[in-house]
């Protein structure tokens, strides 16, 4: 039996009058770019942000105004994560902008294949400029309005990825311990869970973020989820601003990429085929996948 | 210091000690998936739009459970996916956390997801993923703070939209699941938005005890409109 048509007046006239004046307001925002075939999202920006990090900073004071201010600002800022990324040697190029919609963020790559490791430090920078050009913005797509990676795919030609950047609290704290306290607690989280550490680099966006490359056993048990991995690896709250799992085989295949950069939000996830349903790893479906 | 790598190899004989004391904390591990709603007859969708309202949810352990709308093109494998959902231990793509709204996208390989702001069951999130002209090959989906975009669509291609309830990772159907689907629409860059009056039923189910998770799927009504119910 359908419910929808008793339900949908059920619910709109239950709606509080301020909530429901947004949702008609809503209603008549996504009928409008209907109508004209743009401007289709309902961005109205009701519920609570995401926010990971434990702690959190108080606003920045406004940025100096006039475009050749911020233009400055925006430079310094890209300039900035660059040196703090250095160790990477997959970031190339950082540049942003503002715009009258807000700041835009181009990355570039030595190499993109569009891969979670390839979005992951893009994301690592993205969420280290915007959090340096903060001021009183809320969250992170309140203030960067467009982020993209470009890069050189395995065929020669550039690809480009459009990077994610949700609605995530800006001036988080994580709190990251020093480098050696982080890899101390890596290996100990791989004894735990009969894992053995192939690498481990530690980088530095802002805070501190992991990259870590795991080889599972062959014959190995797996009792836990790549969600209570990575929870056991990074904490609840995190305390990196970003932290990506790679499992390998023992012949170093990998079987499983998982990335999340907490300061924008966007999380990836790659897994050989039967690797999602060995490793509980949850993603939204394709159809019949 | 700004990089550290390292090898490590630990002994055989202390990992062994710490797996037996620590097993027993373990929960292991499995991700079951159960996909019921519909799909447009239409295979030249250019986008798809619903209002969804989750009533209920109720994940099992290690599992989420999302109503959403999509654009899957079956040729190029691509999708963009707009939702709202609910988890208990575990997470979406390993960021998309529960009670927030959330767009994924599919490149072929990998899945990405961004968070937007939080839901609640009383009320409705207006869901897009759509491209915006006749020629242009990337998708994007919006929904309530968060957006996502996808390139590689086809032009001529096999592009359906689909609206659905899902239980994702566990191995168990959520015990009571309910999701309504407002005004479904599809988009053709050369018509226009226009209801969801012909579509089908769609079902799968993978490694979960109970499927489908909900046994109802209503008609749609004169707006597209259709209910998932268990």
């Amino acid at each position: 039996m359908s419910t929808t048509s008793g339900l949908s007046r059920r619910i709109w006239s239950a709606a509080p009058p301020a909530l429901a004046a947004l949702i008609v307001t809503a209603g008549i925002a996504v009928a409008a770019g209907m109508a004209g075939l743009t401007a289709m999202s309902n961005n109205d920006h009701t519920g609570d942000p995401v926010t990971y990090a434990g702690g959190q900073s108080t606003p920045r004071p406004p940025l100096a105004s006039g475009a050749a201010a911020l233009d400055s600002a925006a430079s310094d800022a890209a300039t900035q994560v660059m040196k703090s990324l250095s160790g990477t040697p997959q970031l190339a190029g950082l540049t942003t902008k503002f715009t009258p919609s807000g700041l835009e963020v181009a990355i570039t790559l030595t190499h993109n294949d569009d891969r979670v490791p390839d979005v992951w430090v893009a994301d690592l920078a993205v969420g280290a400029v915007g959090e340096r050009l903060r001021t009183d913005q809320a969250v992170a797509n309140d203030l960067i309005s467009s982020a993209t990676a470009v890069g050189p795919g395995k065929g020669g030609d550039p690809v480009t990825t459009y990077l994610g950047v949700g609605a995530v609290r800006l001036g988080q704290v994580f709190g990251s311990p020093s480098d050696s306290t982080l890899a101390a607690h890596v290996a100990d989280v791989a004894k735990i869970h009969g894992l053995e550490v192939a690498d481990l680099q530690i980088l530095h966006p802002l805070e501190s973020a992991l990259s870590v490359t795991f080889v599972v056993p062959k014959g190995a048990t797996i009792d836990w989820t790549i969600d209570e991995l990575r929870t056991a690896l990074v904490g609840q709250p995190p305390d990196v601003e970003g932290v990506l799992i790679e499992l390998d085989d023992p012949d170093g295949q990998p079987l499983l990429q998982s990335g999340v950069a907490y300061r924008t939000g966007e999380g990836g996830l790659w897994f050989a085929p039967g690797q999602d349903e060995r490793f509980g790893a949850v993603h939204g479906g394709t159809p019949g996948n | 210091m700004g990089f550290v790598s390292r090898k490590v190899v630990w002994s055989s004989v202390g990992l062994a000690i710490w797996l037996v004391v620590a097993g027993a904390s373990l929960s292991p591990a499995s991700a079951g998936l159960d996909q019921d709603g519909r799909y447009s007859d239409s295979s030249h969708v250019d986008g798809s739009y619903a209002r969804l309202q989750g009533h209920s949810f109720n994940p099992s352990s290690g599992q989420c459970v999302l109503y959403s709308t999509l654009s899957y093109d079956a040729t190029a494998g691509r999708q963009v996916e707009s939702g709202i959902v609910r988890c208990s231990g575990a997470t979406i793509d390993g960021t998309c956390p529960s009670g927030q709204v959330f767009v994924e996208r599919y490149n072929g390989s990998a899945y990405y997801c961004v968070p937007g702001y939080s839901f609640a069951n009383k009320y409705q999130y207006d869901a897009t993923t759509y491209r915006n002209g006749s020629t242009s090959t990337t998708f994007t989906g919006h929904i309530n703070g968060a957006s996502l975009t996808q390139g590689g669509f086809g032009l001529s291609d096999n592009i359906h939209g689909y609206s659905w309830g899902e239980a994702t990772g566990g191995s168990t159907c959520p015990s009571s699941n309910f999701g309504s689907f407002y005004d479904w629409e599809k988009y053709d860059t050369s018509v226009g938005w226009t209801y969801v009056t012909n579509s089908h039923v769609y079902r799968y189910s993978s490694s979960m005890t109970g499927a489908p998770c909900w046994g109802t799927i209503t008609s749609t009504d004169s707006m597209g409109g259709f209910d998932v119910d268990d």
